[in-house]
């Protein structure tokens, strides 16, 4: 009963705000670009002479404000470039203003992580929110010269890394399933190149990436600990250009242009990695068919066709192969193969000046594969996932003090979870598991309400996720887990219907220009979710949706933060405590075995609750020359299943309970800059044996409790140094940049993982340390043309 | 499928392993101050042979350098029986301690449940310790093995191959290999349950090397010793119930996959069916047939069974 009074309320106070009574005022709206490139500038700050009325630009560029009538200056600023101002004259008629804005050289050189102001992030509601642009990416020092935002995004408070390199990433104690990455609006669902070592974000191709641990604004839904938002690059609308790269890795392609010129442009990325080309010379070491490649694309398309309509087509690929000959095995070749093909399509349509509508239409195909050329059995398996959706997004600038959201999003998944076919003279069997086919419908209404010293924002998402046929369902014993019954549903038939009520609500106070405090609440709710087989993620982890034997899990986070600035804004300070209890959580059983082939996969799930808390804290600097920050996060995570570890709590295995990052860049000069960032975490927990017993000749360890035990602490310092020239050839200005990595630069011998084994010869058991990466130089040339 | 996850670990050990290092960790670990009975007890269709169960007593995991194995439990009193009859197992003077025997031409058969009762003395008091398993049917019928000899790019190696009909029930075998006698320890064993080929006729299916690197890297360079013309493989093939079978898995998984991250399940404890205070171990029955081949030139590169057949 409370909590639908407590939602009467909030629709109550969503739609409020939409007849509050409109005095004589004008809209002024429009897009705010990059002068030189036509480029949408994300998160620029508009705002009138005295400040009283100011709003940022959405993921398109657009702003829509509402003056009060007459003549006022508006201004117009963003990290990166000068601010702009233009006087705005009104009699009454609603004025598109555009901002055309150019670059601050100076600024620039600097690396700036977050492009909204410093004033605009005090004030704005939204908690745990950081926009990553893509120039800092370059700038920080990269393992073998990649440049990757998703290293950057992990060097920030609340955010871990699951393992040593490993490009997934844990916020707040959250599993790497649980952050939604959106890539131009379509959903990714294996963003690791490489079994995780590089992220599939091709930094050339990559505008910005807008993270939000937690409290996720009402658009955003199905997952619990995290949104990853990543806008591609639109292209140059004036001119041509482009660059080409190559580092010890990987060599890549970026182009961009006009189509029709301010009118419609182009962008086209493209990154192979070449460490197979070197194969043939190492004959001793890997066998001719050894097979060790990625490659991703990324192209886009937008045209601009008229004032009130623009259209976006974007597309990725990727393509992961990595494959050796065991003819000990008796196999002549064995490929993995995993894949991820997204497509979407965004029209952009302005009703009015006070209401701008998106609506996106994408595609999402994920697959992993295997490919095993066994001497009498030859098969094939793959597991796939394809996700279709339409997402239609309205934004209402109602006035000067509100501004609603809402929308609606329809979600098709079609889930195979394995499949496995004999290759021809094969005497394999055909092992097909169950398809899952689920309808993901959810609508949401949000408004933020700027006062004069607090700010809020509410609001409501409504999701439901319906599981249909045709397939069989199987269904199991709640306490034995065996299963008891399998029905066979015809095409379209329902299986099971979850929804369920999402409230958000944040608020931001000012108690002066340089302070203000933070309080938010959100609830989420996952319907497909990911029970990993091992903590870095891999290829063999499996997906699940929510189905009659699995709820999905629901997570209420609360937190409070803290944010003040000083030294004229140099220096900026931000302290936020968080707390999480997420419902149906889901963990494999103890023993899985290997997951992804077993039809009775539901059966190995078990189910409880999971909680975190922790503070994270942040001092970010900006000086003229010196940028960077250090961040120190306080957290602890737990999960509580009553078939795991006795029903006792254990730690989650991608909890680290103190985090410390640091980041430092220096510009000496135009021309030369150098970073270096620092990595501290506690040791990863992990579950170590206590005794032993002897079976039939082996000794079979025997463990305490899960999770009780730590690895050794992390740490790794990285530098970078990078020297950019210019050179005028027949009149084509033409620049290029040399980057020198050093990747762990004291070499340390940080723990991927430690293995245990008994030693038969001396009858001893032994502890064996595996780590990755020594101390690792790279360097990359980068032409700009 | 065990074959097709062994496969998937191989693979990704030889990447993995191109491009990581290891050296050896001094862990800090609490000592357990249990100890534990460890039963190990597969009863087998076979009349000509004696059916064993071995008692012993856990140790702890890391010792240092000492080399400690698991002592034997001696003095217990273990019993088996099939609902007619209760069979005594007991230790002899000329077998090790901790070893009991079945009297000559017991053996478990089809469709009976065998019943095993243990009880011992600890500190003093009488302790229990009960299991149950049901005998089933074979479920694959074994014609006949014979072994190659393979190089690869880690070492060079022999495979083991098998030949014979599945049968259409689902099973899950398990097949322990020996050399010249010499029955290699249950990991070095290879199991799978027969989803991927129930009902075919399985024709040198490859179920065990021998001689490979990664044994050698794990076990030391003794261990594994080059085969020999004139000498004898053998293989047992049991057919296991779906419980034994999980507990195969349980310590395959946390044994071969524990090195490699990408892989390595949440370490846990192995399962058991005896019911009793800090047990560990398996009671089961299970069918079993052998086979056995003569080495005749340890560097044949074919399998020479599947020639003789298309001869």
């Amino acid at each position: 009963m409370k909590f639908k009074l407590y939602t009467f309320l909030l629709i109550a106070g969503l739609v409020c705000p939409a007849f509050c009574i409109a005095q004589v005022k004008i809209a002024v709206s429009g897009f705010v670009k990059d002068a030189e490139t036509g480029e949408a500038v994300i998160g620029a700050v508009v705002y009138n002479s005295n400040k009283s009325v100011g709003v940022s630009t959405n993921e398109f560029g657009y702003y829509s404000l509402t003056l009060s009538k007459g003549s006022d200056v508006l201004t117009c600023a963003c990290i990166g470039y000068i601010d702009m101002q233009q006087v705005v004259e009104s009699s009454g008629a609603a004025v598109k203003l555009d901002f055309l804005m150019n670059e601050d050289k100076m600024q620039l050189e600097a690396a700036q992580v977050f492009s909204r102001t410093k004033k605009d992030v005090l004030k704005m509601p939204q908690m745990g929110a950081q926009t990553v642009d893509a120039v800092v990416a370059r700038k920080l020092p990269a393992l073998m010269g990649e440049t990757d935002i998703i290293k950057v995004i992990q060097m920030l408070p609340g955010v871990q890394t699951p393992s040593e390199g490993s490009t997934g990433f844990s916020v707040r104690g959250g599993g790497v399933d649980q952050n939604l990455i959106l890539m131009d609006g379509a959903p990714i669902y294996n963003a690791g190149h490489f079994l995780g070592f590089f992220s599939m974000f091709n930094g050339d191709a990559v505008k910005s990436a807008q993270l939000y641990k937690g409290d996720f604004p009402a658009k955003y839904g199905g997952k619990t600990a995290s949104v990853l938002d990543i806008n591609t690059v639109d292209g140059n609308s004036h001119d041509f250009g482009g660059s080409a790269s190559i580092g010890l890795l990987t060599a890549k392609i970026f182009l961009e242009g006009p189509i029709v010129k301010d009118k419609a442009s182009f962008m086209f990325s493209a990154r192979r990695s070449y460490l197979d080309v070197f194969f043939p010379l190492f004959k001793n070491y890997f066998s001719q068919d050894t097979k060790l490649a990625f490659y991703d694309v990324n192209a886009k398309v937008n045209w601009q066709i008229n004032d009130n309509n623009r259209i976006y087509l974007s597309a990725f690929s990727s393509d992961d192969v990595f494959g050796a000959a065991l003819s000990e095995l008796g196999i002549g070749l064995m490929t993995f193969d995993y894949k991820n093909n997204t497509q979407s399509f965004r029209w952009n349509h302005i009703f009015s000046p006070k209401l701008f509508s998106n609506l996106t239409v994408y595609n999402s195909h994920y697959l992993s594969g295997i490919d095993a050329d066994m001497d009498e059995a030859p098969f094939t398996w793959n597991s796939t996932i394809f996700e279709t959706g339409v997402k239609e997004s309205m934004t209402w600038y109602i006035n000067d003090k509100n501004t609603m959201e809402f929308g609606v999003n329809i979600a098709n998944f079609n889930l195979n979870p394995s499949e496995t076919h004999p290759k021809s003279d094969s005497f394999v069997n055909e092992v097909i598991s169950p398809r899952t086919y689920a309808f993901n419908p959810s609508a949401y209404i949000q408004n933020e309400t700027k006062l004069d010293k607090l700010t809020l924002r509410y609001g409501l998402r409504f999701s439901s996720f319906t599981t249909t046929g045709e397939t069989d369902q199987f269904y199991y014993d709640r306490e034995t887990y065996k299963r008891i019954d399998s029905i066979h549903f015809d095409r379209g038939a329902r299986i099971k219907t979850y929804c369920g009520f999402e409230p958000r609500a944040s608020l931001s106070y000012s108690l002066s220009d340089n302070i203000s405090l933070k309080a938010a609440y959100a609830r989420s709710m996952q319907y497909v979710q990911q029970a990993v087989v091992s903590i870095s993620g891999s290829v063999l982890d499996a997906w699940y949706t929510a189905s009659p034997n699995v709820k999905p899990q629901i997570s209420d986070q609360y937190s409070i933060g803290y944010n003040q600035n000083f030294l004229d804004d140099g220096l900026e300070l931000s302290i936020e405590g968080f707390y999480k209890n997420n419902e149906n959580t889901i963990d494999l059983r103890d023993n899985p075995g290997l997951v992804i082939d077993n039809k009775d996969r539901e059966g190995l799930l078990r189910f409880g609750n999971s909680y975190a808390y922790g503070v994270e804290s942040m001092l970010r600097f900006e000086f003229a020359k010196l940028n960077g920050w250090v961040a120190y996060t306080w957290s602890k995570s737990m999960y509580q299943i009553d078939e795991i570890n006795n029903g006792e709590p254990y730690r989650s295995p991608l909890n680290h309970k103190h985090a410390i990052n640091a980041v430092a860049t220096y510009d000496f000069s135009k021309k030369v800059s150098s970073s270096v960032s620092w990595v501290y975490y506690s040791g990863t927990p992990t579950t170590y044996p206590v005794s032993r017993f002897d079976f039939y000749g082996t000794q079979i360890p025997i463990y305490s409790s899960r999770n009780n035990d730590s690895m050794p602490d992390y740490h790794r310092l990285d530098l970078s140094l990078t020297l950019k020239s210019d050179k005028r050839i027949h009149d084509e200005k033409w620049s290029g940049e040399w980057n020198f990595s050093l990747y762990n630069a004291y070499g340390r011998h940080n723990a991927w993982s430690i293995s245990n084994s008994f030693n038969r010869a001396t009858k001893v058991a032994e502890s064996t340390k595996i780590y990755i990466f020594t101390a690792i130089p790279s360097v990359s040339y980068t032409l700009y043309f | 499928m065990k074959k097709i996850i062994r496969n998937i670990f191989c693979a990704t050990a030889v990447i993995l392993f191109a491009a990581s290092c290891s050296e050896p960790i001094d862990l800090e670990i609490e000592r357990s101050r249990t100890k534990y009975l460890s039963v190990e007890a597969i009863l087998n269709d076979m009349p000509d042979t004696y059916q064993v169960i071995k008692l012993k007593e856990s140790v702890q995991y890391f010792t240092g350098r000492r080399p400690v194995e698991c002592p034997p439990v001696s003095g217990a009193t273990v019993e088996v029986s099939d609902g007619s009859r209760t069979i005594e197992f007991t230790e002899t003077p000329f077998t090790p301690a901790g070893e009991y025997y079945s009297p000559e031409g017991f053996y478990a058969e089809a469709g009976k449940t065998y019943k095993l009762k243990i009880e011992r003395k600890v500190g003093g008091q009488m302790k229990t310790y009960t299991s149950s398993s049901t005998m089933i049917e074979p479920g694959f019928i074994v014609d006949a093995i014979d072994y190659k000899s393979s190089s690869s790019l880690m070492d060079s190696t022999v495979v083991l191959g098998i030949w014979g009909q599945d049968l259409p029930q689902r099973a899950n075998l398990l097949v322990l290999t020996s050399v010249n006698g010499y029955v290699r320890p249950i990991d070095k064993s290879f199991g799978w349950d027969d989803k991927y080929y129930n009902g075919q006729y399985i024709e040198g299916f490859p179920i065990s090397i021998l001689e490979q690197t990664w044994e050698r890297y794990y076990e030391g360079e003794n261990y594994a010793k080059p085969l020999a013309e004139g000498d004898s493989i053998g293989v047992y093939v049991y057919t296991l119930n779906d419980d034994f079978y999980d507990f195969y898995m349980s310590f395959y998984y946390n044994m071969q996959a524990s090195a490699i991250p990408l892989i390595a399940t949440q370490p846990a404890n192995v399962v058991t069916n005896i019911v009793g205070e800090n047990v560990m171990g398996f009671f089961t029955t299970a069918p079993v047939q052998d086979a056995t081949c003569i080495v005749d030139d340890p560097k044949r590169t074919e399998f020479k069974y599947a020639s003789k057949q298309y001869d």
